[in-house]
């Protein structure tokens, strides 16, 4: 029974990774850049929701729209101010910029809220009135729940971070093939001066990706600081590369890929840990990224590279 | 007939390379002109210029008598210029029904009229709208590539090198529905390295030669000038 305990939570982890990675993979795919910063704007995302529920006391739904409203401005200002004007240059440019912003984000952060550790609040759970031996009857939080006679625990947090993602690879699957603008998307993600002649702005089509993207994160740093509920300016770096990761495994560019690469990652990592070591579980994740990488350079679901004719 | 597109002495460059040299010319309502040459001669530059792709320094470039030259692709389109780039440049992981919705990007409204029409023309392209473009021949691919520039119901239709890489047979169904387009009403602007196939439909060429033009006139008397015939028609 423990390994479906740890199954269930790799596939938790993983939903997160994934979520992530969709905000790589999506602007890798349209901008042809790795938006480094990323990771950082799952941080902020994370923080504006603490404060939202924390400190101006509004329920966490409102908290999380409040996060997705700020982080998607945020994507779109980073866009605008920073990669736009780059757009002409050659990429490693771009690249290091991305760098530059991850380092601004986290050090705005620590200014802003200090490098002191915020315990982020419980959001999945439910008050249950429990009685006890001696016959008083108290009210606890419960964030879970048994399944299998206690063997199996599952909590809310888990249940909540998976259905959110498959809500949201569904309601992107859907929404780059079905509307104007999501085919407009795909359009411009093979072929930029094609789309042009479409008609296509591509301005605003990789401002509305950047937009996208940095929404997901919001809800990625919350259901994340929800798992793992220690808030700092770099929460969002490492789950930020595990997700790059996620997305080069899955195979850039591919939104399928991210959920495959994601939810793979995430298993790996949880089982590494419960079966070989905790210390070396990062290891192992990277090893097996780079046997799939010497197998299959273009990652699991990526497309080969056209050669032009 | 009306001058639908004028363009007045543009200079295009890339970088340092001076690509096109003072070129200027005009399209009337109606008629196929061709631009033609050698490689580099900056047939291409000049069409991309003008869908607004590429900016020119001095000059300008009117479309129905309004300047073009400051806009931004996208809208010049909307105002009514439709391109089939060089190479085709379909969508290739998309499908067949999928690019030509693709064409109509810029319009409101019902497209369900113009998608017949175009099937109508492009039979072949009805039978395999669900197919990812990337499977297509190239033959179909450029049909392809014309179906979908003619989504947007354009005033002016611009083709470079719609020719290219076709087997024989199909440049001339090309050059066909070319010839059936401009019956049916549509202005067009060819680029074409096959001067003969390009002259042969056009009411008026211009020729081109390192960025600058050097001849212009009807169809069939540049067809009949001898300097055209050893220069680009192979003696």
């Amino acid at each position: 029974m423990s390994f479906l305990n740890f199954l269930i939570s790799g596939i938790s982890l993983g939903s997160i990774y994934a979520i992530i990675a969709l905000g790589y993979t999506m602007v890798y795919g349209i901008a042809k850049m790795l938006n480094f910063a990323h990771g950082d704007v799952i941080m902020v995302g994370a923080y504006i929701c603490f404060f939202a529920v924390s400190r101006y006391s509004l329920p966490p739904l409102v908290g999380i729209l409040v996060a997705m409203v700020i982080c998607t401005l945020l994507g779109i200002i980073i866009e605008k101010l920073a990669y736009k004007p780059l757009r002409a240059a050659p990429s490693l440019a771009v690249l290091i910029t991305a760098i530059g912003v991850s380092y601004f984000l986290q050090n705005a952060a620590q200014l802003l809220w200090s490098s002191n550790p915020k315990v982020f609040p419980m959001f999945f759970q439910r008050m249950v009135s429990k009685t006890t031996p001696d016959g008083t009857v108290q009210i606890v939080p419960v964030n879970g729940i048994d399944l299998f006679g206690g063997e199996l625990r599952v909590s809310y947090v888990t249940i909540v971070t998976i259905l959110v993602c498959l809500i949201i690879m569904l309601a992107l699957t859907a929404f780059t093939g079905n509307t104007k603008m999501g085919k407009a998307m795909r359009a411009c993600s093979e072929d930029k001066d094609a789309a042009r002649l479409m008609g296509i702005n591509v301005n605003t089509t990789i401002s509305v990706t950047f937009a996208i993207g940095s929404g997901l994160a919001a809800i990625a740093g919350v259901l994340l600081c929800s798992a793992y509920p220690t808030l700092v300016p770099t929460t969002g770096s490492m789950p930020g590369i595990k997700a790059f990761t996620a997305a080069v495994f899955g195979g850039i560019g591919s939104i399928p890929g991210a959920l495959l690469g994601g939810l793979m990652l995430g298993v790996i990592e949880i089982m590494a840990k419960a079966y070989v070591s905790t210390q070396l579980s990062d290891a192992i994740v990277f090893a097996v990224l780079i046997i799939v990488l010497l197998v299959k350079p273009t990652g699991l679901l990526g497309r080969p590279v056209r050669e032009k004719v | 007939m009306g001058q639908i597109l004028k363009v007045e002495d543009i200079n295009v460059y890339y970088g340092s390379i001076h690509a096109i040299k003072g070129i200027s010319f005009e399209v009337n309502e109606g008629e196929i002109v061709t631009l033609i040459g050698a490689n580099g001669a900056g047939k291409s530059t000049t069409l991309n210029t003008v869908a607004g792709l590429l900016h020119s320094k001095t000059g300008s470039v009117h479309f129905c008598d309004e300047p073009i030259d400051k806009l931004a692709c996208h809208q010049i389109v909307s105002r009514g210029i439709a391109m089939v780039p060089e190479g085709r440049r379909v969508f290739a992981h998309m499908t067949v029904q999928e690019n030509l919705d693709m064409g109509a990007y810029s319009r409101k409204g019902d497209i369900t009229k113009d998608l017949e029409r175009v099937y109508e023309q492009f039979p072949r392209l009805k039978e395999r709208r669900k197919q990812v473009a990337g499977t297509l021949s190239g033959g179909e691919q450029q049909m392809l590539a014309m179906g979908r520039a003619l989504m947007s119901s354009p005033k002016l239709l611009m083709m470079d090198e719609p020719s290219m890489g076709l087997a024989p047979i199909l440049v001339e169904q090309i050059f066909a529905i070319i010839k059936e387009l401009h019956k049916a009403g549509t202005t067009i602007l060819l680029v074409e390295q096959n001067a003969q196939a390009a002259l042969s439909v056009a009411d008026r060429g211009y020729v081109l030669e390192t960025g600058k033009i050097v001849t212009s006139g009807t169809g069939a008397q540049l067809l009949a000038s001898p300097a055209i015939k050893k220069a680009y028609l192979g003696g």
